[in-house]
């Protein structure tokens, strides 16, 4: 779709600037580059790599639950659970590891069957129960909190044993093993949305329901599908807390769910659903990390950061907003 | 009251009414125009004092437009004519102005505050037009109230005896959402008469009715017409004509055919003026030889999503043979549109039997039908037929993505080459497959989704009104397409509204009436008076 709407620029007349400016992935670029060049105008230190890569390796909690929530979103729905159920999982990984002995594989599978069974849970009451999944994923949240709570004990629960502490300190091309897998689950999330049948049908189903059902598509089992991946990836974003911490805690996740949805929503994904690029989810993650660096290195009071971060976040919605209808017009009037 | 006052007024204002009976309400020379239609082309409706007036016609006749004229949702200055009430000339400017002047509507659909009593949806509709409350009449309270808060025991008291003077059996106290939806209904008849209207208009007021509802309502009604309110009636159904109302209106293509009285009341004669038009050589129809069966249905039940003990259909069976159209006539609400959306999967079935060629299959949804060789083009075009976020190409290759794909990735080329190819055949009128949907005509967009029932090749394919809302050109195209399915030996069910077309096209009849099948019928004995009498049938039962 994305590329369609390309072409069709291209083949229209235009300035290359403002073909560039139009393209879906620069309306987020835009405001991370204005946000970095601010910020180094002021401290200059900010513009190094230790602060870059440290911004780019931070990301990668909040990213792996944005790109559940960008499944969830495109497909017409909603998980307000992938922030907790990340940290159930973690913590049922940590507790597998630590009662149950299992190594390293074992570990991590634990952690991401907890996941996808959270997930297939939402995804039953949704498609089954024909709950609406704001109050199911909401539901689910607590009962998320309240599990991680009662298994851990409300204390950190320590996985050195798994000797992974020598992985996550590496730090290959000065960044670590972590983002590069992140890097590469994006990419393969952004294969599934744009080139899978699976893709096209969660595609179809998030722009009109009713379409898809007349196009001959299960949508209950895509939503099922689509819930069961959220619960992957809050999982993934759990474990990646996990690992970097060496413990897990029922504390490590907690509003997590609305970093990854304010992230997807500046990454230019509908929230209608049907529409955005993975690619987009992802530097949505990468502004709102940089945003938050940036408030911190300029030693901006802890209280006053929440507000601006508010205010610049509706700024950068409010300009994707007007970049699309910029592209509407021209799409439509040429 | 004021009649004297109005009276001298009319003689001021227009030759038409003086000498002649007393008119409530007149509306002379009504013309509506919208982009490329007259929906109303010089219409007149006179009704008298006390009368109920029957306004009949078929779909597009031109009935709701001259209602909305009359209630003011198209404002003075938005059509020519003019509107007298009592003789008197008004200009209503929106539904409101309408209804404080005297013009009481009560819609087609259901339209209740399902949260609150019957009182409070009566008072609530009252509370808006508090400033003509001022000053009694007839003798009716005061409700105007002068603080902020509601006076519920006046609000009740109110209702018990606007509900009592109009016979209308409701408990002001009552939770709406108990209520039938005969007595919702009845609700919104009370509501409107909460303003003393000196016309009411009914719009359709029994098509979710059932008999003995339909009898409480010809009660009120005439128990009205004993009080000097003047009754518009629409209705599709001849059986109500006849026996409830004084005269009818008989409109079609947006102009008047005929008005009859009650004493010349001739059920053939209405039929042949609802319908009388010429068939031109628009509809192209090649027969083909029917070959084996390739859906029967036999006993379909299914059951009302929200009302218990009610069925949508009942018991409706039929078949449908290969390179055969059978067409599905009825009045709109007659279950056409829900016995095929149970045939698709989209509707639960309650209970009855599904043949695919001869087997017995199952459909629980959607995608089963579709593996069963079932397309379905839905009448609603917006709501089922496009992905208004995507382009032609994606639009037309949803439909049978496996026929594109190597594993589960799907390959764009061949996605391309598919659409291209419908996008060809079908003569899509756009630029390329690349454009976006929503930026294509009306008939286009039935193109698209047609073209994207064909793409996932349907042995079975359902038509669901298929040129609805379209220009005549694309009709052509679309019956020419109908044409090409069977040929191809595609068996075909298509519903249509539109008798002519319908008519012209289809190899054989069922005709629905309220959930049921009343008849069948073959080519040759299929005429629009036979299939609009079985259409019209009902099967009420009058206490």
């Amino acid at each position: 779709m994305k590329k369609d709407a390309e072409a069709r620029l291209r083949s229209q007349s235009g300035s290359a600037l403002s073909r560039f400016l139009l393209n879906p992935e620069v309306g987020v670029l835009i405001p991370i580059v204005i946000l970095s060049i601010v910020t180094t105008s002021i401290k200059p230190s900010f513009f190094t790599w230790k602060y870059f890569s440290s911004i780019l390796m931070g990301s990668i909690f909040i990213g792996a639950a944005a790109m559940g929530e960008a499944f969830a979103i495109m497909s017409g729905e909603i998980d307000l659970s992938v922030g907790m159920n990340g940290t159930f999982s973690g913590v049922m990984a940590a507790y597998a590891c630590i009662n149950w002995g299992f190594g390293v594989v074992p570990t991590l599978l634990v952690g991401l069957g907890t996941g996808a069974l959270i997930g297939a849970f939402n995804g039953f009451c949704v498609t089954k129960l024909k709950l609406s999944s704001w109050i199911t994923t909401l539901a689910t949240q607590f009962i998320c909190t309240g599990l991680a709570v009662t298994v851990s004990d409300g204390y950190p629960m320590s996985i050195s044993s798994l000797g992974t502490s020598g992985f996550t300190r590496a730090r290959p091309l000065g960044l670590s093993w972590l983002f590069f897998i992140f890097i590469g689950l994006i990419v393969v999330c952004d294969i599934i949305i744009r080139k899978t049948k699976f893709g096209y049908r969660l595609r179809a189903v998030g722009g009109n329901q009713e379409f898809a059902q007349m196009s001959g598509i299960n949508v209950k089992r895509v939503k099922m599908m689509v819930f069961i991946i959220s619960g992957l990836f809050a999982a993934v974003g759990g474990l990646f807390d996990v690992l970097v911490n060496a413990s897990a805690s029922s504390t490590f996740g907690v509003g997590r769910e609305f970093r990854a949805i304010i992230s997807v929503a500046i990454g230019g994904i509908s929230m209608a659903g049907g529409a955005g690029s993975m690619y987009g989810a992802g530097l949505g993650v990468l502004l709102f990390h940089t945003l938050w660096y940036a408030l911190r290195i300029l030693k901006i009071d802890t209280n006053l950061q929440l507000v601006l971060i508010g205010f610049i976040l509706l700024l950068s919605v409010l300009l994707d907003i007007f970049r699309k209808r910029v592209e509407a017009r021209r799409l439509i009037g040429g | 009251m004021q009649a004297d006052e109005s009276i001298r007024f009319s003689q001021d204002t227009g030759a038409e009414s003086a000498g002649t009976q007393q008119f409530a309400m007149q509306a002379i020379n009504i013309t509506k125009r919208f982009p490329g239609v007259v929906a109303n082309d010089n219409v007149c409706l006179n009704v008298r004092k006390g009368e109920v007036m029957g306004l009949i016609g078929e779909n597009g006749a031109g009935k709701s437009t001259l209602l909305k004229v009359l209630n003011g949702v198209y404002p003075h200055g938005s059509y020519t004519g003019t509107l007298l009430l009592d003789g008197r000339e008004i200009r209503p400017a929106s539904p409101n102005d309408a209804m404080l002047l005297g013009v009481g509507y009560v819609p087609q659909e259901i339209n209740v505050l399902k949260y609150f009593s019957v009182a409070e949806n009566i008072f609530m509709f009252d509370l808006r037009m508090e400033s003509t409350r001022d000053k009694p009449q007839d003798g009716r309270p005061v409700r105007k109230s002068r603080t902020p808060f509601a006076n519920f025991s006046e609000m009740f008291r109110a209702t018990k005896q606007l509900l009592a003077d109009n016979r209308i059996d409701l408990n002001p106290r009552a939770d709406v959402r108990k209520l039938s939806i005969g007595q919702q209904q009845m609700l919104m008849i009370a509501r409107a008469l909460a303003i003393n209207p000196k016309v009411l208009i009914l719009d359709e007021p029994t098509t979710s009715l059932s008999g003995k509802d339909v009898a409480q309502l010809f009660m009120v009604i005439r128990h009205l017409q004993a009080r000097g309110v003047s009754i518009i009636f629409v209705t599709h159904k001849l059986a109500e004509i006849v026996e409830l109302t004084d005269r009818v209106t008989i409109l079609r293509d947006g102009k008047n055919i005929s008005v009859y009285e009650r004493s010349q009341y001739n059920t053939r004669k209405i039929v042949q003026d609802m319908i009388g038009r010429d068939i031109a050589a628009m509809y192209v129809k090649e027969a083909q030889t029917p070959g084996d069966e390739v859906l029967r249905v036999e006993n379909l039940t299914v059951e009302h999503p929200y009302v218990a003990n009610r069925n949508l259909i009942e018991n409706v069976s039929f078949s449908v043979r290969r390179g055969e159209i059978l067409g599905m006539a009825g009045l709109v609400g007659a279950g056409r549109s829900e016995a095929c959306m149970a045939i698709f999967g989209m509707l639960p079935v309650k209970s009855g039997k599904i043949f695919i060629e001869g087997k017995p299959v199952t459909i629980r949804n959607s995608q089963e039908a579709v593996r069963h060789g079932i397309g379905m083009v839905s009448e609603d075009r917006k709501k089922f037929g496009l992905n208004f976020v995507w382009d032609i190409r994606n639009n037309i290759g949803i439909s049978n993505l496996g026929a594109v794909a190597r594993g589960p990735f799907v390959l764009k080329s061949a996605l391309s080459r598919r659409a291209e190819k419908y996008f060809k055949s079908l003569r899509v009128k756009a630029r390329s497959i690349d454009t976006r949907v929503a930026t294509l005509s009306g008939g286009n967009q039935q193109k698209i989704v047609i073209a994207r029932s064909l793409n996932s090749q349907p042995k079975l394919m359902i038509l669901d009104e298929p040129t609805k809302g379209i220009d005549v050109g694309s009709k052509n195209e679309i019956y020419g397409l109908i044409n090409e399915m069977t040929k191809e030996g595609v068996a075909v069910v298509m519903i249509s509204s539109e008798l002519p077309e319908l008519l012209a096209m289809s190899d054989r009849f069922v005709v629905m009436a309220e959930g049921k099948v009343v008849g069948e019928l073959a080519q040759d004995q299929a005429t629009e008076t036979s299939v609009m009498e079985m259409a019209t049938t009902t099967f009420k039962t009058v206490s």
